[in-house]
């Protein structure tokens, strides 16, 4: 049996010259200084932006029905630019990774094997950017292939495998102790906030022919714009085709609910058997944002399997139970059912399943992500025993018992919350979608948690 | 009426459990929430004008870079 394991990881062995590669600060016995980290932390942020903004070389046309367009959230990738993958390659191959490990078809033993499986995981990442790119350009994309030519088409998926390559050295970057966390949370966070700054703030301008002529995108310049003109101040605030002022009010009253939540905890009365103080905390949103990014990722592989379906047989029965769409919006099926309703009273019991679907989704998620992320009770008990913490005047399978009163329910109900949170966002047209903006605030959470965890360290 | 029951069952145990949850949980006092909110929301401003404004220097670039090729 351990043979079979090491079989599958060695595998990857005689690729590891060729992987380029972060060399670890721990390694090097070197402490970065907390203000190097935030210096890092912010550069990575700016290539990544930068990068996003640079459109591939060699394409000939971005248009035409974009069949990612669910998914650019939760990738922060932007299409027709080197971020055109965004971290989606990263992700898939953790997550791949985690499932190898998971179901023990590759077990890491020894020490080395950390570097291996290290390896493995950054090989899976650059295989699937290769593949991801090689297909985006096949399925003409970014125009027929006749008309791109074999040398542009070549130096398309060779910027995206490039491109593709920057990312995970970035992430490793601030993974190995140059940076204050994960850049994929990062990356997200940031996109999403940019979004809505840019939302409210955009300069540019659209022609609305037939209503007040010349409008701008940005919500809150255009309320200044109406104020200081008279025009409609009403317009402002509900216009349909641009952002307005309601969205982000709407924004900012999800924004202050998670913040609220975020803080809600039960503390575990766990000490070691040296310090008298301490507790271990278990937070009610316990699996934080992983629900929500999850039941994301399920909803748009069911899209994008359903358009696919759709545009080639839509003749089908089976196809138009799974979905049938009107251009980029779903309007029947299945796929209709799980996307948000635009409005609560046309269509009760649509609005019914979606909020059915949604809950039990994220509850169900959550509870097998802790199995999966090693966050369950009998992972937490064993963890907190090897550092020598135990529940003052417990054993240790009470420790375990204990534990397990409150992880899984605070797993399962933390989905719950985080699941009716998005749906209160997606009601009220917050900007980003529910998703977006948890996905945001539990990132920069996290962020300020270890900045201050460093503070409090050099100081 | 049995099968109704076994399937709202467990749903009611989840639901008990929940509030219980809840009733323990440690909640953010107006201090603690004030603070946390002012930080996250200076940390999303921040973020969300690095990349307003990578945007928008991008714009002109983009439009040269797109109008020459």
């Amino acid at each position: 049996m351990r043979r079979g394991g090491f079989r599958v990881l060695d595998t990857v062995k005689p690729f590891l010259p060729y992987l380029p590669e972060v060399q670890s600060a721990f390694e090097k016995k070197q402490k970065v200084a907390l203000r190097e980290k935030v210096i890092y932390t912010l550069t990575t942020l700016f290539v990544f932006l930068v990068c996003s903004q640079l459109p591939l070389y060699g394409i000939h046309s971005t248009t035409g029905a974009d069949p990612f367009y669910w998914m650019r959230a939760i990738l922060a990738s932007s299409r027709g630019t080197l971020m055109e993958l965004g971290i989606g390659p990263i992700i898939t191959s953790g997550l791949v990774m985690q499932l190898l490990t998971g179901s023990k078809i590759i077990q890491v033993t020894e020490e080395e094997d950390h570097a291996l499986l290290n390896a493995a995981q950054k090989l899976l990442g650059v295989l699937i950017t290769l593949g991801q790119a090689v297909t985006y350009v096949l399925s003409g994309m970014y125009g027929p292939v006749a008309q791109l030519g074999v040398g542009n088409a070549l130096l398309i998926v060779l910027q995206l495998v490039f491109a593709g390559v920057i990312l995970q050295c970035l992430d490793e970057l601030l993974q190995k102790g140059y940076g204050l966390g994960s850049a994929i949370s990062l990356f997200i966070a940031t996109s999403l906030c940019e979004s809505v700054i840019w939302k409210a703030f955009s300069p540019v301008t659209f022609n609305n022919i037939g209503r007040s002529g010349l409008e701008f995108e940005g919500a809150l310049i255009s309320l200044f714009h109406n104020l200081i003109t008279k025009s409609s101040i009403r317009q402002a605030f509900f216009r349909q085709s641009l952002p307005n002022v309601t969205n982000l009010l709407a924004t900012v009253l999800v924004f202050l609910i998670v913040v609220y939540f975020q803080g809600f905890r039960v503390v575990l009365p766990v000490r070691s058997k040296n310090s008298r103080q301490g507790g271990y905390p278990i937070k009610l949103l316990y699996t934080s944002n992983m629900p929500i990014i999850l039941q994301s990722a399920l909803v748009s592989n069911i899209y994008f399997i359903s358009q696919l379906l759709y545009n080639n047989f839509s003749g089908n029965f089976l196809v138009n139970l799974l979905g049938q769409w009107r251009g980029p919006t779903p309007v029947g099926g299945l796929a209709y059912l799980i996307t948000a309703p635009s409005s609560l009273a046309a269509h009760p019991s649509h609005t019914l399943f979606y909020i059915v679907f949604m809950l039990s989704t994220c509850a169900f998620l959550s509870k097998t992500w802790i199995e999966v992320s090693g966050s369950s009770a009998r992972d937490v008990a064993k963890q907190l025993n090897k550092q020598g913490m135990g529940m003052a005047g417990h054993r240790y399978s009470n420790l375990h018992k204990e534990l397990n009163r409150y992880i899984p329910t605070a797993a399962a109900f933390g989905g719950v919350c985080m699941g009716a949170l998005t749906i209160l966002a997606d009601l009220t047209g917050a900007i980003g979608s529910g998703t977006g903006i948890l996905l945001a605030v539990t990132t920069i959470y996290q962020f300020l948690d270890t900045f201050d965890k460093e503070l409090a360290t050099e100081s | 009426m049995d099968a109704i029951e076994s399937a709202i069952d467990p749903l009611r145990d989840f639901a008990k459990s929940s509030v219980r949850l809840v009733q323990r949980c440690h909640k953010p006092d107006r201090k603690e929430f004030t603070k946390v909110a002012v930080r996250t929301a200076i940390g999303f401003v921040v973020m969300g004008f690095v990349g307003f404004f990578v945007k928008l220097v991008f714009i002109p670039i983009n439009n040269i870079i797109v109008g020459s090729a």
